[in-house]
C-alpha cells in the first residue's frame, strides 16, 4: 500500500469520524429543542382544557398592605394552572410550577368619602415585576363595593380574520390561551395582591406605604 | 425640528396602529397601555412606590392626550 492511498483513507476516516459526529451533535440538540417546544393541542383537547380551567374552582390570592386602605379588598379570586398546561394553552413556554390567572377583585369603600379611582396592583417582590391598572372616572360611595373583573387586567388585542367580506381587523379581549391572561413572572405563591392609590372626589389622596412583605 | 416632526408622526401612526389606545413608556421601566378610563401598566425592576407615583402621572398625562414617553 502506498504512501497516497493511506493519505486518502485516512481522509476518508477521517471525514466519515466527522460526519457521525456531527450528526450525533444535531440529532442531540434537535431532540432538547423538541422537548422544550410546548405540546400542540387539537381544537377538541385544547377546548376541553379550557373548559376544564373555566370550572375549575377559584382560589384566594395573598393580600398586603390594606389593612388601612380605604378601598379594602374583601375578596381576590384567581385560577391556577401547571405550567405544562399553561405552555398547552398558551403555546408560550415555562420554568414555573403553576402559574395563576389575574386576579378577580371585589373591593369596598370603608372611608366616609366618594372614591373616584384607584391603583391596582399585582406584584412580585423578589423579581420587582407588576401587573396593574390605573382605574379613573368611576364613583364608589361610602360603604358600596366595586367589582373588578380580571379583564380589567387586560388591554383588548386586535385580531384579524377573514370572512364573507374580505380580510377584517377587531379588538378582542385577551382569553384563557392568551398569556396575558396569566401572571407567569412568578409563582402564585410569591406576588400579593394591593392598592396602591385611592383617589377621593374633593382630590386628596391616600397611598401605599412600603414596608414589610409590601415592597 | 426635523427629528420633532418625525417622532410626532410616528407617535401619531403608532397611536392610531393600536385603534386609539396609547402605548407609554415614561421612566420606572414601565409601560402603559391607555383606554377610555383605565390605564393597564406592566413594570419591573422598579420599587412599588415608584411604579405607583409613574402611573398615576402617565396615565393622567394620557388623559389629556400629550402620552409621555412619546414626546
Amino acid at each position: 500500500m502506498n504512501i497516497a492511498t493511506r493519505g486518502r483513507r485516512r481522509v476518508i476516516f477521517v471525514a466519515t469520524g466527522s460526519i457521525c459526529l456531527l450528526s450525533v451533535v444535531g440529532l442531540t440538540i434537535a431532540k432538547k429543542a423538541s422537548s422544550k417546544q410546548p405540546q400542540v393541542l387539537t381544537q377538541n383537547n385544547k377546548d376541553s382544557l379550557l373548559k376544564f380551567v373555566e370550572n375549575s374552582s377559584d382560589l384566594p390570592m395573598r393580600v398586603a398592605g390594606n389593612d388601612d386602605c380605604p378601598l379594602r379588598i374583601m375578596r381576590a379570586a384567581m385560577k391556577e394552572i401547571s405550567g405544562p398546561d399553561f405552555s398547552r394553552l398558551t403555546g408560550r413556554t415555562t420554568d414555573r410550577v403553576t402559574v395563576s390567572s389575574v386576579p378577580e377583585v371585589s373591593l369596598v369603600n370603608t372611608s366616609g368619602e366618594t372614591i373616584t379611582g384607584f391603583i391596582l396592583v399585582v406584584r412580585d417582590p423578589q423579581s420587582r415585576t407588576t401587573r396593574g391598572f390605573v382605574q379613573e372616572k368611576v364613583s364608589v360611595d361610602p360603604g358600596s363595593e366595586y367589582l373588578v373583573k380580571r379583564e380589567h387586567f387586560l388591554e383588548p388585542e386586535r385580531v384579524t380574520f377573514a370572512n364573507e367580506q374580505g380580510v377584517v381587523s377587531a379588538t378582542k379581549l385577551p382569553g384563557l390561551d392568551s398569556e396575558k391572561y396569566w401572571l407567569g413572572f412568578a409563582e402564585p405563591s410569591d406576588i400579593f395582591l394591593t392598592v396602591g392609590r385611592v383617589t377621593f372626589k374633593n382630590g386628596r389622596n391616600w397611598t401605599i406605604k412600603e414596608g414589610g412583605e409590601v415592597r | 425640528m426635523k427629528q420633532r416632526l418625525f417622532v410626532t408622526i410616528v407617535a401619531i401612526v403608532v397611536f392610531l396602529g393600536m385603534g386609539g389606545r396609547a402605548v407609554l413608556a415614561c421612566g420606572c421601566g414601565c409601560g402603559w397601555i391607555c383606554g377610555q378610563n383605565r390605564c393597564e401598566f406592566t413594570c419591573s425592576d422598579c420599587s412599588l412606590s415608584e411604579e405607583i407615583s409613574a402611573s398615576a402621572t402617565c396615565c393622567s398625562q394620557a388623559r389629556d392626550n400629550t402620552p409621555c414617553g412619546l414626546e
